[in-house]
């Protein structure tokens, strides 16, 4: 399954955030969508969804453009990790990754067997069955995002789309999530801030600058130090120590200041 | 890639992609056992059963006491026409069908609808405070039925003047909530509860001013005691109005309850998993407003059900709406019929407002909430 825009342009407030913007995702693999603060990433991903209205442009899914499919049936294909945590009064753990089935069920309809074994397996996949029990605001920041994960996982979509999900995360737990979603071999766009996390989890990227897609390549391709200074206005370096590289930022602005 | 090689080994060791290392079957019954659905259903048997024989016996008390034997007979000779057998007096006859029967199921729909109304709405507008009178209906009702009481609004409806004035003003109060919070685009959780206590102490000004313009103590005093609430104006014919709007409400919600849990989640999950909150929203909005219009015309602004009975009930059956919504539904049936009692029982030969009663019931209860979420942040 695919997801692309094409020249897609959101107006919020009526100031253009995202201007004339083309995506593709990568089948079963991992797209990472980076920027600057402020610069539309997240408005990309809620106009994917259709939180956010779009101007003009269009955004389709395996060819077919998703104004013509109900929320519903969007939802059967397209999971979301959404940025802000959630706060839910008492739901537990399995009751959460359980709800992530309701795009498959009607209103009218009871979750069945089924559903309980797509949602345990789910669970099961992210190793969090111990957690089932848990409420939600007794769950970590690294816990509540897996358990958003196995949601997605239940949920049975096969384009994940995660909207900086390591976010208030160790590091520990950044690389345990974005391992996870690597792992699980669903069509995912991923928007990150950290350059490093990018450059070992991403397959391709896409660099977005004041609304707009800058540059969009394979990974070693497009995190170039040089076409990275250029975008985030600060010199940056690459170090590499046998099989590991990092990149190195610094000494600062790399533009006086006027 | 470097990151599989460095991730992969601690990753296996918390369970990632290990599926086969227990039965599929094990994970299944932990998970089924996690979701307590066998318990939590057990839990929403005994507060049916509990309710049911609170029902028989809260109709034989008051002044006059009848056993509850008596009151079953009573009822089942009315009801399905078991022969009459003269075991009982003509007036007990009267005072349980004709005076205590009605005033009990009243406060048994009037008390699920309050409590469902105000379970909606907290998962509505994602606050644990939020109760079905942020609507402003109730501040409406009240200024309707002051206006009734106080200057004979209405008039032309007869005995039913103040309970059909005050569900208008419950509609009028509900409208303008509607349109203050839908300025600029969709009715969001914020806006709503802006709009619903503005609207709400605007109304409730207005009722001070018509309570100080009609000069009359006896006035006063009737508005006062149907503001604070009561069920003992419960008849046959105010029932079915009332049970119709709790019954189609509840039953609406039950039928969207995971559409409440994924409100409850926020808009953006919601959305994304084939939910549209906004329309979704206000459409229950509405159906809310409706219902608690129904409600407090006929029994008044009874208090603290609303808030605190969905809280209890979610610490019986946990959180899910699939079972909060009969739990609560059936939990604040069961505080209304108690708190009746009390009222008539309490100061004889004069009867509380119900109102006050719940107030002092559901005070030390939310208070004891409030420590227990205080306890679960940390």
């Amino acid at each position: 399954m695919e997801l692309a825009a094409r020249s897609l342009t959101v107006e919020l407030g009526g100031r253009v955030v995202v201007d004339c913007v083309d995506l593709d995702t990568l089948e079963g693999a991992v797209l990472g969508l980076l920027g600057p603060n402020g610069c539309g990433k997240s408005t990309v991903v809620r106009s994917l969804t259709g939180s956010v209205p779009i101007r003009s442009g269009t955004v389709t899914l395996d060819g077919i453009d998703v104004r013509s499919l109900t929320t519903r049936e969007i939802a059967q294909r397209v999971a979301l990790v959404p940025q802000d945590a959630m706060t839910v009064p008492g739901l537990s753990v399995a009751e959460v990754v359980l709800l992530g089935r309701t795009p498959h069920r009607r209103d009218h309809q009871s979750f069945g067997a089924e559903d309980r074994r797509i949602a345990a397996d789910a669970l099961d996949t992210v190793g969090c069955t111990h957690l089932a029990q848990r409420r939600w605001t007794q769950l970590s920041g690294g816990e509540r995002q897996r358990v958003h994960v196995a949601r997605c996982l239940a949920q049975g979509a096969e384009v994940l789309l995660l909207d900086e999900p390591t976010n208030h995360l160790d590091v520990r737990y950044q690389h345990e999530i974005l391992a996870l979603v690597r792992h699980s071999g669903l069509t995912t766009l991923v928007v990150l801030h950290d350059l490093n996390l990018a450059a070992q989890y991403c397959d391709a990227v896409a660099l977005m600058s004041a609304g707009a897609i800058r540059c969009c390549g394979p990974t070693e391709a497009v995190l170039d130090p040089a076409v990275l200074t250029e975008i985030y206005e600060i010199d940056v370096k690459r170090l590499v120590d046998g099989d590991r590289s990092a990149f190195a930022f610094g000494p600062g602005p790399n533009r006086a200041p006027t | 890639m470097t990151a599989d090689v460095t991730v992969s080994p601690r990753a296996a060791s918390t369970g990632l992609g290990s599926p086969e290392a227990r039965g599929a079957e094990d994970v299944l019954a932990g998970f089924d056992a996690a979701l307590g659905f066998g318990r939590r259903r057990r839990a929403l048997f005994v507060l049916a059963v509990v309710l049911a024989t609170s029902t028989v016996v809260a109709v034989g008390l008051g002044p006059v006491f009848i056993p509850p034997g008596t009151v079953m007979r009573i009822v089942s000779h009315h009801l399905i026409g078991v022969p009459r057998e003269w075991t009982w007096s003509v007036s007990d006859d009267a005072i349980i069908w004709q005076v205590r029967l009605p005033r009990v199921l009243l406060g048994i729909v009037v008390g699920a609808g309050l409590g469902v109304t105000g379970l909606a709405l907290q998962a509505i507008v994602r606050n644990p405070l939020a109760e079905p009178y942020l609507l402003g209906v109730s501040s409406g009702a009240s200024t309707g039925a002051a206006a009734a009481i106080l200057f004979g609004v209405g008039a032309s409806f007869g005995v039913y003047a103040t309970t059909i004035v005050a569900f208008i003003g419950a509609l009028g109060a509900m409208f303008m909530v509607m349109a203050l919070a839908g300025v600029g685009g969709a009715i969001t959780p914020g806006r709503m509860l802006i709009a619903g206590v503005a609207v709400s102490q605007m109304l409730h000004a207005s009722t001070s001013l018509l309570v100080l313009f009609a000069d009359s103590e006896n006035a006063a005093t009737a508005v006062l005691f149907w503001v604070l609430g009561s069920t003992a104006a419960g008849e046959w014919s105010l029932l079915p109005w009332a049970t119709i709007g709790v019954g189609v409400t509840t039953g609406v919600l039950s039928w969207w309850r995971r559409r409440l849990d994924l409100l409850a989640l926020g808009d953006e999950p919601a959305r994304a998993m084939g939910v549209d909150p906004d329309h979704t929203r206000t459409v229950l909005v509405i159906l809310i407003a409706l219902c608690t219009g129904a409600v407090v015309a006929v029994a008044g602004g009874i208090g603290f059900v609303g808030l605190a009975v969905p809280h209890i009930a979610r610490r019986f059956v946990g959180a899910a709406h699939a079972l909060a919504i009969p739990a609560t539904a059936m939990l604040g049936a069961l505080l209304l019929v108690w708190a009746d009692v009390a009222a008539r029982l309490v100061v004889q030969p004069r009867e509380l407002p119900i109102g006050v009663v719940t107030a002092v019931v559901g005070a030390p209860v939310l208070v004891a909430l409030v420590r227990r979420l205080h306890l679960l942040d940390n």
